[in-house]
């Protein structure tokens, strides 16, 4: 696959690598979030919406080089990016109908379902349920 | 300016449109404090703004086959993100991480208790 970038207009090439710079920084702080956590619920949006920035990414390579090559990618990246935070979901709500309380509290020590105060988690951490 | 150089223009700004969405939804995401405030900010960039980023690219790539395979992605992209973002709210609602004050209306909670733990 010889890639080379078509040829465009400065203010078209100044205008691309914004787009790239602003997907880099989305990208950088759903990561932070992905990692900070602090439940699973969280990290499946954060992982959601990281997918959704990847799809973005894509997308603007496959403008920028006029190059179709990675739609297929996108295709399956759509498919893909909801099973994990599905399962997720599904994961906890089984936990939750089977009223496990502590055994959330052992798999997942962060997660504060049974109003456990978390530390050092900053000011935006999960809040405690009622 | 021809018809391709429009088509360039506003394909460019959609894709800038959709990446300024996807850089909203990472600064809420960081900033906003639990779970469902967290999941509003981050659907944007999962519907409109991937959208405005496809119509860009439709819009540079200008040929029948890849305009489809655009379809495509984006009408799958409408089917499964709500479905995602409808479970993980409901298993948040249920595993009890949202705030109960924040709340306007609260129509699950008597609907759970009518029928408490009978749908999985």
């Amino acid at each position: 696959m010889a890639v080379t970038a078509r040829a465009h207009a400065p203010a078209f090439e100044v205008t691309f690598a914004v787009i790239a710079a602003l997907l880099l920084i989305a990208g950088l702080l759903v990561t932070l979030r992905l990692v900070r956590g602090p439940s699973t619920l969280d990290r499946a949006v954060a992982l959601d919406a990281l997918v959704a920035v990847v799809m973005a990414g894509i997308g603007l390579q496959t403008a920028v080089r006029g190059n179709p090559f990675y739609l297929p990618v996108l295709l399956v990246l759509s498919f893909l990016g909801f099973t994990g935070s599905v399962g997720v979901a599904r994961f906890m709500a089984l936990r939750d109908e089977a009223g496990t309380e502590d055994v959330d509290e052992d798999v997942d020590k962060d997660e504060g379902t049974g109003g456990v105060e978390r530390g050092g988690e900053g000011d935006d951490g999960g809040r405690e349920p009622r | 300016m021809s018809w391709t150089g429009v088509a360039d223009v506003v394909g460019t700004g959609c894709m800038l449109a959709g990446a300024l969405l996807c850089l909203l939804a990472g600064i809420g995401l960081l900033r906003l404090p639990d779970v469902l405030s967290r999941m509003h900010a981050a659907t944007k960039p999962q519907s409109l703004g991937l959208l405005l980023v496809l119509i860009g690219a439709g819009l540079w790539l200008r040929s029948p086959i890849d305009l489809c395979t655009l379809l495509l992605v984006g009408l799958f992209q409408l089917l499964t993100s709500p479905v995602a973002a409808h479970m993980v709210g409901r298993a948040a609602y249920r595993t009890g991480r949202l705030d109960r004050e924040d709340l306007v209306r609260d129509e699950l909670a008597p609907a759970l208790e009518e029928k408490p733990r009978s749908e999985g």
